[in-house]
């Protein structure tokens, strides 16, 4: 959790901790070690490698949420309606989930951005593409679930119209699973981001990106003599992505209804 | 309420699931849960309705509040017909019917207090918050069903079971309706709790003439509480009449049988007891014997010396004369008495 | 006289939940004779359930304890015993058989593979041998076509079917003592005559010693001669059965009583229920822990808990102003 803070506060407050911009490109101070003014040392454009970490942060941020909010706005107007309604409308719903589904995403994802070429949106949206059919599963599994509770027929034999009963006793009772679903998203994303920027399919320079720091790492000389450009940003992934799943494991424990009761 | 019609007439009313079918497929066949049934439950009257596995009594309350709807038939509530009605038709005569359920775990949404839960019928029939004195109607429901209105801004799960069941009650009661289904409300209960809300039941209908449909299968709970009772097996109804005379003067062989295989708390009595116990399991509804659908477990039928017409031909529902009340029973043979 | 089959004495057991320590059964003692029937009864949260898996040594080892008391069967001590000697005695010489036949019963296994693992497991049998005596075990708990049925899977057959093979199973090594845990309450009454019928033939047929455990006390009335009651964990009347439904000497066995409708009174009869709710079971009470809800409660029973002493020959009781209610007096029509 404290983790997962710093990071977002590194996100926002990017632009005052490092002050020298992550762009700012300073040709004589050229992958320069740690020290002299540089925390981190410049990477091999002479860019700050720290402030370039701090402002990858708010790119794996914006990924990370923008990318779940997308596919679970999606994921859940299907999973919805394909659980609720039912018959026809499920059965056309979920061979349309069925077919993203099979599709391999990291295909998906390479098509689509060699179609509409690499940036910060079309990241973004291709990883909601290809990830938006999980949370409507679970949507779906779950609201098969509910809509069997006694406590929905009783909503009905009262006279609730379908859409309230929707809106205060389906959507209340999905939070929870739903909040697991999105943070395992979230982590997910934010490794597929890295994973594109790495290839050189996501953010390109001089936007920052963990994954594209990374990147630099296939220059053997960076790899062997110059660490400090690479490994920040390494740890900073697998860390982040480490701490937001422990959060998701211990949504999904607090979240399990045997515990509830 | 109006003058003294019944508050329900059901009338031949028959109720089929289909088996098997999709989106492509059709029905390959259909499970008869309700076969041809017909009753009337009066004003303020409860209406015990028994039955074991099968024999179609649950469906029948869930069919007169159209959660099941039915195949055909005609269901009268306060004298409108509520067979053929679209949802929309439906909404407004919701107000006449209510339900109270069996598992006060699941009847009662987790995610919202026990006042949300009491305000949703007031909200979707547009009924005022507060009752004609001013006073707060959640804080009217509750001390109805002997809670404390305090207990309003809490959740379901930190009731006992007999507590949630009375806050399922009070919804029921929100909307001040005529006739009150009740589906099993205190099985899933503890003995001594169940005592409480047959209590309760009744103390509520004494006070505010509400009608019952009590479906129950514990034959002692349902002789206390009802008017009149109707026994049923395998979709049918078998007999039906007062719940006095039903206990002390069973005419159909299923009745008989149910009533003997009832314990009583009294090792004396049970002791000197001659059960009878019937052959087999019960028939699936899929797979309904013809003609009457007890004849194959009919100890009357074997004494008889296995008369043809009770495979052949379903008896009706018809008058038994007796002294007493209007007592009918659907037995060819329900002249004979054992 | 027959001799002591089954002797339990203050036993005590203890799990340890999310909400801390829970006292499931607070002090219960009794003994089964050979061939003797005896109930326990008691409503959800009384501990009878507990206590019959801690007999058999069938509690979770990591969350339940039993903390004190003793088990003997036969003279020999079974809390603490070598799991070799239970497993011996599980399905051996004590059996049991619980309420849902279907979780029970392996649905992927027929009943012929089910009933013969039970017998190898006690008695040196080969393939052959061991599956006609399933058939012949079928047979005797009356269910119709056992050749063919043998070969069935659980879920082919019906509730009161799933229930005589788990009997059967019970009965293949010719226990001595069978427990039952509220075998008929998730039957149909019809069918739940038809077991208990069963029930008592088989152990009038091998004298064979029965723990019915339930919450009907009707069913208890027929088909048993002793009867313990268990409130709050703990045994708070025991006796014979006919005296005790007759005239209860704890207030809640007779505020039980008074409390259900019977078929053999007349209808019009007011129930009069128990007021309040049962316990927590995670708190341990000061006192009588079913003071809050008894009528004849006096200052004493809030301070010290009632020990379980003899009240007359051969009948018991928790309390500590036990009286005879008479319940063929009570004036009931209103």
């Amino acid at each position: 959790m404290v983790i997962i803070f710093l990071v977002a506060m590194m996100a926002i407050f990017a632009d005052f901790i490092a002050p020298q911009g992550p762009e700012f490109i300073d040709l004589e101070m050229v992958r320069q070690p740690p020290g002299n003014g540089h925390f981190l040392g410049t990477d091999d454009v002479g860019r700050d490698v720290w402030a370039r970490v701090a402002f990858g942060a708010r790119t794996s941020m914006i990924v990370g949420i923008g990318a779940v909010s997308v596919a679970l706005t999606i994921g859940i107007t299907v999973g919805l309606l394909s659980g609720f309604l039912g018959k026809w409308i499920d059965t056309i719903l979920m061979r349309i989930t069925d077919g993203f589904m099979s599709v391999p995403g990291l295909i998906l994802i390479i098509i689509f951005i060699a179609l509409v070429g690499p940036s910060l949106t079309s990241v973004i949206f291709v990883i909601a593409l290809a990830t938006w059919p999980t949370s409507a599963r679970v949507v779906r599994g779950q609201v098969l679930a509910i809509r069997e509770q006694e406590f929905i027929t009783a909503a009905r034999v009262i006279g609730v119209r379908t859409p309230t009963i929707l809106k205060n006793h389906i959507l209340p009772n999905l939070l929870g699973p739903l909040s697991v679903v999105a943070t395992f998203g979230i982590a997910g994303a934010i490794l597929t981001e890295a994973g594109l920027s790495f290839l050189g399919l996501g953010v390109r320079p001089p936007t920052s990106s963990w994954g594209q720091m990374v990147n630099l790492a296939q220059q053997s000389q960076i790899l062997l003599a110059e660490p400090w450009i690479y490994v920040p940003s390494g740890v900073m992934i697998v860390v982040t992505v480490l701490a937001v799943n422990f959060i998701g494991d211990g949504l999904r424990k607090a979240v399990d209804p045997k515990s509830v009761r | 309420m109006t003058n003294n019609e019944p508050v329900l007439i059901v009338d031949n009313l028959s109720v089929h699931f289909p088996i098997g079918s999709g989106l492509i497929r059709k029905a390959k066949g259909y499970v008869k849960a309700v076969n041809s049934v017909s009753f009337v439950i009066n004003q303020g009257e409860t209406l015990g309705l028994v039955g074991e596995s099968g024999s179609g009594k649950t469906t029948i309350g869930r069919a007169i509040v159209r959660v099941n709807d039915p195949h055909e038939g005609s269901i009268l509530l306060d004298g409108h017909e509520l067979v053929g009605l679209s949802p929309k038709e439906m909404r407004p005569l919701r107000r006449k019917v209510q339900m109270v359920f069996q598992d006060p775990y699941s009847s009662l949404d987790p995610r919202q207090t026990v006042r949300q839960i009491l305000v949703e019928p007031l909200v979707t029939h547009n009924l005022p918050l507060k009752n004609a004195q001013g006073e707060d109607r959640v804080d009217e429901l509750l001390n109805l069903v002997g809670l404390d209105p305090a207990f309003a801004s809490r959740y379901p799960h930190q009731f006992s079971g007999g507590q949630r069941q009375r806050i399922g009650i009070a919804r029921a009661l929100a909307v001040e309706p005529d006739l009150i289904i009740c589906d099993e409300p205190i099985s899933a209960l503890d003995v001594s709790i169940q005592a409480q809300v047959v209590n309760l039941l009744e103390s509520l209908k004494k006070r505010l003439g509400i009608a019952y449909l009590f479906i129950a299968h514990d034959l002692a709970v349902v002789r206390h509480i009802s008017d009149r009772v109707a026994v049923m097996y395998l979709g049918g109804i078998v007999e039906l009449t007062s719940s006095t005379e039903l206990y002390e003067n069973p005419r159909h062989p299923y009745t008989r049988a149910l009533l003997s295989a009832v314990p009583v708390p009294d090792s004396v009595v049970e002791k000197a007891r001659k059960r009878i116990i019937l052959k087999g399991d019960i028939p699936s509804p899929t797979n309904m014997p013809s003609g009457c659908a007890f004849h194959t477990r009919c100890p009357l039928r074997t004494m008889l010396g296995n008369p043809e017409i009770c495979a052949t031909e379903r008896p009706e529902l018809k008058l038994y004369p007796s002294k007493k009340d209007d007592h009918q029973v659907a037995c060819h043979f329900a002249d004979e008495s054992s | 006289m027959s001799k002591p089959l089954l002797e339990v004495s203050n036993l005590q057991v203890e799990f340890n939940s999310r909400q801390g320590k829970v006292s499931a059964v607070r002090g219960l003692t009794y003994t089964i004779n050979e061939g003797q029937s005896m109930a326990l009864v008691g409503e959800s949260g009384s501990g009878k359930s507990v206590s019959a898996l801690a007999l058999l040594g069938l509690l979770p080892k990591k969350t339940a304890k039993i903390t004190s008391g003793s088990v003997k069967f036969r003279g020999e001590e079974l809390i603490g015993a070598p799991e070799k000697t239970m497993r011996k005695l599980r399905g051996g010489s004590i059996a049991m058989i619980f309420q849902d036949p279907l979780s029970s019963l392996n649905p992927v296994l027929t009943i012929s593979q089910q009933i013969v693992e039970q017998i190898k497991a006690h008695e040196k049998m080969e393939g052959k041998k061991a599956e006609e005596r399933a058939i012949e075990l079928l047979d005797m708990v009356g269910i119709p076509s056992a050749r063919e049925r043998v070969k069935q899977y659980p879920h082919q057959l019906s509730g009161g079917m799933r229930q005589r093979a788990m009997i059967a199973m019970a009965l293949s090594a010719s226990p001595s003592i069978l427990l039952a845990d509220e075998p008929t309450t998730a039957l149909d009454v019809t069918i739940q005559a038809q077991i208990l019928e069963l029930l008592t033939n088989i152990q009038k047929d091998l004298g064979m010693s029965l723990l019915l455990i339930t919450h009907d006390l009707g069913v208890v009335a027929g088909f048993t001669e002793k009867l313990t009651v268990m409130y709050a964990g703990k045994a708070v009347e025991q006796g014979d059965t006919a005296e005790v439904l007759a005239n209860p000497n704890h207030p809640y066995t007779l505020g039980l009583l008074r409390s259900i409708p019977r078929l053999d009174r007349p209808r019009t009869s007011e129930l009069r229920p128990i007021q309040g709710v049962a316990p927590d079971m995670s708190k341990v009470s000061v006192g009588c822990s079913f003071q809050p809800r008894c009528e004849y409660a006096q200052s004493k029973c809030a301070t010290e808990n009632p020990l379980f002493s003899t009240i007359s020959t051969d009948r018991y009781a928790a309390c500590w102003y036990p009286q005879n209610h008479a319940l063929q007096n009570e004036s009931l029509s209103k």
